[in-house]
């Protein structure tokens, strides 16, 4: 097993993990938010680890759409460049 | 490793960066500064990303840049391999000064041309790190640009820094090494060496017939008639003046006499200047005496007067045979050192003694003079003689300008602070400035720097 394959089956585990906590933020955002614990500083944690957990997720989904774009942007500004200004 | 395969892998490392930065934000531990560690996890992803897919954006720009700044690394290397030879032949003239200089008191001379030859070997190391340091930008920038890569996509910003200090150094230096003539031909000191070893003037010391006179002091007078050297040429009758032996004045104008057991002689030419070798380095003048008649390297002197003229000699080992014609009453002198026997006399057929015979003594060579007066006409003297050689014990008293001295010194030491200033302090200077950029640009790629600021 190469070093890269190494790396990428490193991510895809990272990728599960992070899939499993974004679950696991979920479900502790409301439940601390739905708790019968009257305390105004606790449900505001749970509602911003509800909203980290969304994000999180949105970037995580949106993750290899935005490598691709960079990929594809590069490759096309990665053309031969003109030759210089002769003075 | 190959290059897509290090590209490959640096992709790989930056996804995971990206994705660990997304876990980071995703775990269910409310503090601040760790979800903006996640945020800046990916963001590193990102732009590690973006680097990795300019990676043959950045060499075409590095190659462009080097077009439009009109610099090439081969008439770099061109330049580096003038300097050597440069730095060669400076260093090959100064050491053939020093092996030159072999009258003693010369050798304080040798101490200053020392230093400048330190200062040569000085310049020629820092030329071998310039020639190191081009070659392994030019061969390797394109891995070190990778390595950089690399270390920048490492996750949790390892080797950030270092990977962008590594990327930017290698594109300046690429694009900005070839540059480096342009930046040193700005402080250029003209280097070249003047004064010492610029004339050598060589011949031989002849008398009226074309023989070399060996062993004969030649005196030299400067204008003011003051004795500024004294030169005994050697067993074959040649003389060197300058090539080391003497320090000429780059203008002089010197009489010449020729002295030789105990008399004294003048000289054809009888001045030797400056002027008489052209442009040319090496000339060769050779100094005839047209008073004296010498035998067998010298053994035998036959001095005329004005009054008489030779019309012919003959000179074999033991006898000499000459046809003399005088005009009125002359006088030939015969001076041989003591060493030589004079055997028999004979003038027109007749033995004849000396009229007049008297001792000198001259550089430890006791010699004879028998004088010998003849009448008007033609007549044929045969000389017979025998006997060995005596060889005057002289120190001979080299031209030595104060004043030129001064001149070759300061020369020399002009000449190897400029080498060692063109060639070490300014590319050193240029290096400095080269990295203290490399640095800003580390900066501009996100990497933090150097903590020591140069500029």
């Amino acid at each position: 097993m190469s070093i890269a394959d190494f790396v990428r089956d490193l991510t895809a585990q990272v990728v599960t993990v992070a899939w499993f906590m974004f679950l696991l933020t979920w479900f502790i955002g409301w439940a601390l938010k739905g708790s019968p614990i009257p305390f105004y500083r606790l449900k505001r944690t749970g509602q911003s680890l509800i909203e980290d957990a969304v994000v999180a997720a949105f970037w995580l989904a949106l993750g290899s759409s935005i490598f691709s774009l960079i990929s594809y942007i590069t490759s096309n500004i990665s053309y031969p460049t003109p030759p210089p200004p002769q003075p | 490793m190959s290059d897509s395969d290090l590209l490959l892998l640096a992709y790989s490392l930056a996804i995971l960066t990206y994705n660990l930065g997304t876990l980071i934000y995703a775990l269910p531990i409310p503090i601040k500064n760790l979800k903006k560690w996640g945020v800046n996890m990916m963001l590193d992803g990102i732009s590690a990303a973006l680097l990795i897919s300019s990676f043959t954006l950045l060499i075409n720009f590095a190659n462009y840049m080097l077009t439009v700044l009109d610099a090439n690394w081969s008439s770099f290397y061109s330049w580096i391999s003038g300097r050597t030879a440069l730095i060669l032949t400076a260093f090959t003239a100064l050491t053939y000064i020093n092996t030159f200089l072999k009258a003693p008191y010369f050798t304080f001379l040798t101490s200053p041309i020392n230093i400048v030859l330190g200062y040569l070997s000085m310049a020629l190391s820092a030329i071998k790190v310039q020639v190191f340091l081009g070659s392994f930008i030019l061969n390797y920038y394109k891995y070190l640009v990778l390595l950089g890569v690399l270390l920048y996509s490492l996750p949790f910003r390892l080797g950030k820094n270092a990977g962008a200090y590594l990327i930017s150094f290698a594109l300046v230096f690429y694009i900005c090494l070839p540059l480096m003539p342009v930046f040193v031909e700005m402080f250029q000191i003209p280097t070249t060496i003047a004064g010492i070893g610029s004339i050598e003037i060589s011949g031989y010391v002849n008398d009226y017939l074309g023989n070399p006179i060996p062993n004969a002091v030649i005196n030299i007078y400067n204008v003011n008639h003051e004795l500024v050297g004294s030169i005994l040429s050697d067993y074959n009758g040649k003389y060197v003046l300058g090539d080391g032996y003497d320090l000429l004045p780059n203008e002089f104008n010197y009489s010449v006499q020729l002295e030789l057991y105990g008399l004294t002689f003048y000289v054809v030419p009888k001045f030797i200047d400056s002027g008489m070798c052209g442009s040319s380095r090496q000339c060769v003048i050779n100094l005839s005496v047209p008073g004296i008649v010498t035998a067998s390297n010298g053994k035998l002197l036959v001095v005329r007067d004005s009054n008489i003229e030779v019309i012919n000699a003959e000179i074999h080992d033991g006898l000499i045979a000459i046809t003399l014609k005088s005009y009125g009453d002359g006088k030939i002198v015969l001076v041989y050192p003591s060493s030589v026997n004079l055997r028999e006399l004979i003038a027109d057929d007749s033995s004849r003694e000396c009229e007049n015979t008297y001792n000198l003594q001259w550089l430890g060579v006791y010699v004879n003079v028998c004088e010998v007066i003849i009448g008007n006409g033609v007549h044929a003297v045969e000389i017979h003689y025998e006997g060995g050689y005596s060889k005057p014990s002289f120190n001979e008293r080299r031209i030595f300008s104060v004043e030129n001295l001064t001149d070759v010194v300061v020369n020399l030491i002009t000449l190897g602070i400029g080498l060692l200033f063109s060639l070490a302090f300014i590319p050193s200077l240029y290096l400095t400035l080269l990295l203290s950029i490399s640095m800003s640009v580390a900066r501009i790629l996100g990497g933090k720097g150097m903590v020591i600021k140069l500029m």
